[in-house]
């Protein structure tokens, strides 16, 4: 299976080509239709990240390049490459959930869905570049074959 | 209120604009049909906490009806379950009000 890449600017205009691109990637893979919002959840949640914080000020539009590895049927690794500044999504605490509604913080959850639905979730800083990279499973989004 | 498709990042501000009249003006409760939302991120789930912030303000809550698949796991997922109401029908939501 080989793996495909897309470049994008960094702006919310551009989540939906996101989307799309995993979305055939992802069908390519024999992930089945009840998957594949996880899927856009999943690529909408890193790409709102870098399309917000990457490059400030926001949605100026650097480069980010995305590809999709069809790992095995039902399995692919998606990985996010940009050159803004150092961002570890990683190091971001846990919501606390044991909240009553009007102490809840407005952001946080997003990173938490990336844990739940990903195998693997990776973060490292190359020569300037930030790289995330989650693989997803059927397995990992709880969907049967 | 009926919210049909995807709520996203380019649009799930319109539903905290949509509610807001309603909210500001003292309004407790706010019934939202979702069985129609196909799709949800955290974004989405963002105006709809702020939504359910003013109204609970106002003591009432925000009260789903219809909420199924993808969407139910999502608000399982995050816990947000625990803070609104989930009914089968309007008939029910309504019920006690």
């Amino acid at each position: 299976m080989a793996s495909d890449t897309l470049r994008l600017a960094a702006s919310l205009t551009h989540l939906d080509e996101a989307t799309r691109f995993v979305r055939s990637a992802a069908t390519a893979a024999q992930f089945p239709a009840p998957a594949l919002p996880f899927l856009d959840l999943l690529v909408e949640e890193a790409f709102v990240n870098i399309a917000r914080y990457a490059y400030p000020p926001a949605e100026t539009g650097g480069p980010v390049f995305l590809t999709a590895s069809p790992l095995s049927p039902g399995r692919i690794r998606l990985e996010f490459a940009d050159q803004g500044i150092p961002f570890n999504p990683l190091e971001r605490p846990a919501p606390n959930f044991d909240v009553d509604l009007a102490e809840m913080p407005p952001g946080g959850l997003g990173i938490h869905l990336l844990r739940k639905w990903t195998e693997a979730l990776d973060y490292r800083r190359t020569n300037g570049w930030n790289h995330l990279s989650l693989t997803c499973s059927l397995e990992s989004v709880h969907v049967s074959a | 209120m009926t919210v049909t498709g995807r709520m996203d990042a380019n649009n799930s501000e319109d539903f905290e604009h949509a509610c807001q009249p309603y909210a500001s003006s003292g309004v407790q409760y706010i019934i939202v049909d979702v069985a129609g939302l196909e799709y949800i991120s955290s974004m989405g789930l963002r105006y709809i906490v702020n939504v359910g912030k003013k109204l609970k303000d106002n003591g009432g809550a925000l009260r789903l009806v219809g909420v199924q698949g993808f969407v139910k796991q999502l608000f399982t997922i995050t816990h947000l379950n625990n803070h609104f109401p989930m009914f089968p029908d309007l008939e029910s939501a309504t019920a006690d009000l």
